[in-house]
């Protein structure tokens, strides 16, 4: 090997290895998904990373090649003449071979320990070493014998598909007769279009066919074979009877055998194989992240669905209840008590927990009714619809899959959200004073009111009059009375709509607390898996991209 | 050999052919390739072999000389007729159209289009390929006998489809088989798989196996002759050639002198010819019979497959229904923002008011239209609107998934619903609109329930004319909660002031009518969802109903099929295979 040679092949070496990361990174996404990639394709992925590293792996200094083609096409007589002896039992009863057999060219004339873990894997238990003496141009190459793939025995078929996937290089030896056979094209040579690199066919028992009609079938066979796809592949015509091209064929055996290119050719040749069949079946268009204006919708869609609106609306209802008992006018008080607390009726009166506590009860508010949890579906649905469109088909249910995975606690931890939300339910400073004002009011109201009580008892019993201070005209208990219950009204209507705009800000206040609660659980629940399984088919996508 | 009825015969097979005719397997169930290839198979049959032969059992013997490419099949044929009459070539595929020899007197049985009458006549000089390929190149002769013709036909392994195809087609239109094999090839796959098809078909078979190296004659021939016996061919005679020298491209006469006696003898022997045509003909007969049964079957699972499918979306949306008369029936739709509204709408006394006094309802008008705000009354029905509409969205959308889930799982239901594309997937886009106007639709549906159970009764028709609303409220709530569903305190609070109001609605027209109204309330309900539900399973059934076979096909191919069994006398088919 030049040292050029040496250097390409090191390059394609690395290169090749690149691709077996990304093709790895493909295999493992597509495991850790299942329906990112259609089952089969994701089986043919993960089998062709495991083939590709144990070959690697197994005397990568070898090229191992099979002979294939159909029964009576000479394949053993060719595979004697190059090892330069009967291995191989020949013979005019069909199928004739029906196992695999391996002829191990090497110098040393030792089959050494790669080779053997090579044949192992290949499962290839006749072995016969070739010593160098005998060729000494082939050594590092392992030619493999196979039976017939279009014979009445239906094992041997299996014997070579199962080769074919395994091998190096292919040697495709035809026979006037058979060249044109529907079987060899269409069942291998179509398949293996991608691998002319590593495909040489070779026409052989050309010495059955009349000197000037040789080149006409060599043509005709090089049309069929560019039909199939298979472009610029060598054709060698050969006869074992003559022995003519024979040893062409040795030569081109002999010169990939010491490229030692075959191998990461052949890999190649799968992984675009594969590259082509996953470019399918990844989107045009890379997968986006979800939006924030998707994940606000569904924010909303859950908060509207969990009653968040309610517990705000309560929560403002509850201030105003409070306000009243607080600083409404103390005689008229009690009447409050008797309408139900907004917030004690949906369970959320209690003091919220202590940051940190992980325990937080149900809220007593209604289990999720039918209708919540048919507009969470819908949310659910929409949300899906937004960020898996225009994706393949198989990745928006993929989506979907993964938006609707946690189904079943969404209603649950909304519930546990709003539970454990700090409502803002704490009184209003300024009530204390208001009520010291309205008590003073009141105090006074009825020091006037006794004081009248008094002064109409003692007229009422015929005593003296009790002076009875003026103030102007007015007298002061009268004053005092009257004065007393305006102004604490006054100060009653005047608190009461203090309290109506405290009202309205905690119900923002509470409404912007329970959005971001739910919207947390949104993310959690939802947006964020999806996310994550939309950067996972992005990466999917990018790293099928990467293959070609 | 019995004898058969041949015009009864005919009269069948031209009705089976007409029937066979109006097969259509519409749906992609997963052996309909092969099925509408049986099809095909058996129309072709029929038209080229079976028909043409019942109304003309005299006409000479087809002979088909077929094999794998490059057996030499042109080759043969020239020799055995000891002329130059079809061109062999070493470039495969050669023989790329038929070519038919047969004896210049016997030209009228070839020329029309009875027999083979899928292929283009071409009449061809001896020697002279006929440009453009797949035409019936037809070549009198001397040669052959006067009731035997001879066809080389193309390979029947070839690379070229077209090629096997009309190789597969010759085969079945003969009465007689010449299968060329040769020493490389005897153990092949194909020719094995069309021996057995001849074998099971009943056509006279004679076996040449060319090309065999000197020598290998002995130990080929057994070993060919057995795995002939293990197909049940041992009978058929079998012709051995070695590979030789071609003289002026032909074999030896003495080589081909065994072959051509076989030939010659039964041009001869008008009881072994007649012997051999009704063998073939019964045996085609029988082929078609047993193909038709299989034709009839896969119709058959057809419409089983059409009726799982349409069954399935039937099914998902009947689920949907109930579940939603449940939903209903249980409550389940009072909680939450309904019985939120609900709550507003007793506790402001509103529906009190809704439910007594004018002036009271001109009030909460006046104030709502100063406030701007919604009347609680107008937030309950909508609270109820959105929640039914959701609800019936949501089942819809659940029906669809399901029904898609269920066709995805067949091959029949994948291609409907590829072909439909993306929008049967999902519930039909004017849903929401439909559904929200049903609830409307149903609200305004139950002030006309009262009016007419009011109608009778003078004095309440007076007070509900005042509270039709409110009624109609009170109506509301009873269907959706009637048998409970509710926590206890929701009972207590949705139900206590339910209570009220159907006390004072039980006071105005009798505890029975309360419960007659609330029932048929809840059965209109009840029909507008079923309605809509329908329509959308509609979409999926009607799709399978355009893709359902014709339901009296598969009976009338069986009994054809039954017919042409009967008329071979025995159970000639059932027998053979």
């Amino acid at each position: 090997m030049s040292r050029r040679d040496e250097r390409r092949s090191t390059r394609a070496d690395r290169e090749l290895r690149q691709r077996l990361d990304h093709l790895t990174a493909v295999s493992e996404l597509a495991a850790a998904g299942p329906g990112r990639l259609p089952a089969d394709l994701a089986d043919d992925v993960a089998a062709t990373v495991e083939r590709a590293q144990t070959r690697l792996g197994r005397g990568a200094d070898r090229t191992v090649v099979a002979l294939a083609g159909a029964t009576g096409s000479g394949k053993s007589s060719l595979f004697n003449a190059l090892v330069g002896d009967d291995i191989s039992p020949v013979g005019v009863r069909r199928p004739t071979t029906s196992t695999a057999r391996a002829a191990v060219f090497d110098a040393d004339g030792a089959l050494g320990d790669g080779t053997a873990d090579l044949l192992e894997w290949l499962q290839v238990p006749q072995r016969h070493v070739v010593p160098a003496e005998r060729a000494p141009d082939l050594h590092g190459l392992v030619l493999l014998d196979l039976p017939d793939h279009d014979s009445v025995e239906a094992d041997h078929r299996a014997e070579v598909d199962r080769l074919v996937e395994v091998v190096d290089a292919f040697v495709w030896v035809v026979d006037p007769q058979k060249y044109a056979d529907a079987a060899l094209h269409e069942q291998y040579l179509r398949r293996f279009a991608g691998h002319a690199a590593v495909t040489i066919v070779v026409l052989n028992q050309v010495d059955l066919v009349p000197e000037h009609g040789r080149q006409g079938i060599v043509d005709d066979l090089a049309r069929l074979l560019e039909a199939d796809g298979l472009h610029r592949v060598r054709v060698v015509a050969t006869s074992t009877m003559t022995g003519e091209g024979v040893d062409a064929l040795r030569r081109e055996l002999a010169a990939r055998t010491a490229e030692r290119r075959a191998l990461v050719a052949r890999l190649d040749a799968d992984v675009d194989w594969l590259a082509d069949q996953l470019a399918g079946r990844v989107s045009d268009r890379a997968p986006e992240p979800v939006g924030r204006g998707t994940r606000r919708d569904l924010t909303r869609a859950f908060a509207d669905a969990s009653g968040a609106d309610a517990v705000a609306d309560a929560v403002g209802a509850a201030h105003r209840r409070r306000a009243a008992q607080a600083v409404g006018w103390p005689p008229t008080r009690w009447l409050g008590r008797l309408r139900p607390d907004p917030l004690r009726r949906l369970g959320l009166d209690r003091p919220p927990p202590e940051p940190g506590t992980t325990t937080v009860g149900r809220t007593s508010r209604a289990a999720p009714s039918t209708v919540a949890d048919a507009a969470l579906g819908r949310a659910l649905r929409d949300f899906v619809d937004d960020t898996a469109a225009g994706l393949p088909p198989a990745w928006q249910e993929r989506v979907g899959e993964v938006a609707n995975a946690r189904r079943g606690d969404v209603a649950d931890a909304l519930d546990r959200q709003i539970g454990s939300a700090r409502l803002p339910t704490e009184p209003a400073g300024w009530w204390r004073a208001v009520s010291g004002l309205q008590w003073l009011l009141a105090g006074i109201m009825a020091v006037g009111l006794v004081w009248l009580v008094v002064i109409g008892v003692v007229a009422w019993f015929g005593l003296p009059d009790l002076p009875a201070p003026e103030i102007g005209e007015v007298p002061w208990p009268s004053a005092m009375a009257i004065g007393g219950a305006l102004a604490g009204l006054l100060v009653s209507v005047l608190a009461r709509a203090i309290a109506g705009i405290g009202a309205r800000r905690r119900t923002a206040a509470a409404r912007r607390m329970l959005t971001d609660a739910v919207s947390s659980t949104a993310d959690d629940l939802v947006a964020d898996p999806v996310d994550a399984e939309l950067a996972a088919l992005a990466e999917l996508r990018s790293s099928v991209r990467e293959l070609r | 050999m019995e004898r058969i009825d041949l015009d009864g015969m005919l009269a069948t097979t031209t009705a089976l052919r007409a029937q066979l005719g109006e097969v259509r397997l519409p749906l992609a169930t997963d052996a309909v390739d092969d099925a509408r290839r049986t099809a095909d198979h058996v129309r072709r049959q029929l038209d080229d072999y079976v028909i043409p032969r019942l109304r003309d059992i005299d006409a000479p013997v087809l002979a088909v000389v077929g094999g794998s490419t490059g057996a030499g099949k042109s080759t043969l044929v020239n020799s055995v007729v000891g002329a130059e009459v079809t061109v062999p070539g070493v470039l495969r595929p050669t023989t790329r159209s038929p070519v038919l020899i047969h004896h210049p007197t016997a030209a009228r049985w070839f020329e029309d289009d009875r027999v083979l009458g899928s292929l283009a006549r071409a009449r061809g000089t001896p020697g002279q390929p006929v440009e453009g390929a797949h035409q019936l190149q037809l070549v009198a002769s001397d040669a052959v006998p006067e009731d035997l013709a001879l066809l080389d036909a193309p390979d029947i392994d070839s690379v070229l489809d077209r090629n096997r195809e009309i190789a597969q087609h010759l085969l079945d239109a003969a009465d007689l088989w010449v299968f060329v094999t040769t020493a490389a090839r005897y153990a092949d796959a194909v020719p094995w798989d069309f021996l057995r098809t001849a074998s099971r078909r009943g056509v006279g078979i004679g076996l040449v196996l060319n090309r065999v190296p000197p020598g290998a004659g002995d130990e080929i021939a057994p070993h060919l002759a057995s795995m002939l016996a293990d197909e049940g061919l041992g009978d058929a005679p079998l012709f051995v050639l070695e590979e030789q020298a071609l003289a002026d491209g032909r074999l030896p006469t003495a080589a081909v002198a065994p072959m051509r006696a076989w030939l010659d003898d039964l041009a001869a022997d008008r009881e072994a010819r007649a012997d051999l045509v009704r063998q073939s003909l019964t045996g085609a007969v029988a082929d078609v019979s047993n193909r038709t049964e299989e034709v009839a079957s896969v119709v058959e699972q057809q419409q089983a497959v059409a009726d799982q499918l349409s069954g399935a979306a039937a099914d998902a949306f009947a689920d949907a229904h109930q579940r939603l008369a449940d939903d209903v029936r249980d409550g389940t739709v009072m909680r939450g923002e309904v019985l939120a509204r609900w709550q507003d709408l007793v506790g402001t006394g509103e529906l009190l008011r809704e439910l007594q006094s004018r002036i009271g309802r001109l009030r909460d008008r006046i104030a709502a239209s100063v406030t701007g705000r919604p009347r609680n009354v107008e937030k309950f029905q909508g609270a109820v609107e959105s929640g039914v509409e959701t609800l019936l969205r949501e089942r819809v959308a659940e029906a669809t998934d399901e029904v898609v889930l269920r066709w995805r799982a067949t091959s029949a239901g994948t291609a409907l619903l590829d072909d439909a594309g993306d929008e049967l997937r999902r519930p039909s886009t004017d849903l929401g609109e439909r559904a929200s106007r049903l609830v409307r639709d149903w609200q305004g549906g139950l002030l006309d329930l009262l009016r007419e159970e009011g109608a009778g009764k003078r004095t309440t028709a007076k007070i509900l004319s005042y509270g039709l609303n409110g009624a109609a409220l009170v109506l509301m709530v009873g269907v959706f909660a009637q048998t409970g569903g509710l926590t206890g305190a929701e009972v207590a609070i949705a139900g206590g002031s339910t209570a009220v109001g159907s006390t004072l609605l039980e006071a105005l027209l009798g505890d029975q009518a309360v419960r007659r109204l609330t029932e048929r309330a809840r059965a209109d309900l009840d029909r507008r969802t079923g309605e809509l539900l329908a329509g959308e399973a509609e979409r999926f059934t009607s799709l399978v109903d355009g893709h359902r076979p014709d339901t009296t096909t598969a009976g009338t191919l069986r009994e054809l099929a039954g017919e042409l069994r009967r008329a071979l006398g025995t159970d000639a088919g059932r027998r053979r295979r």
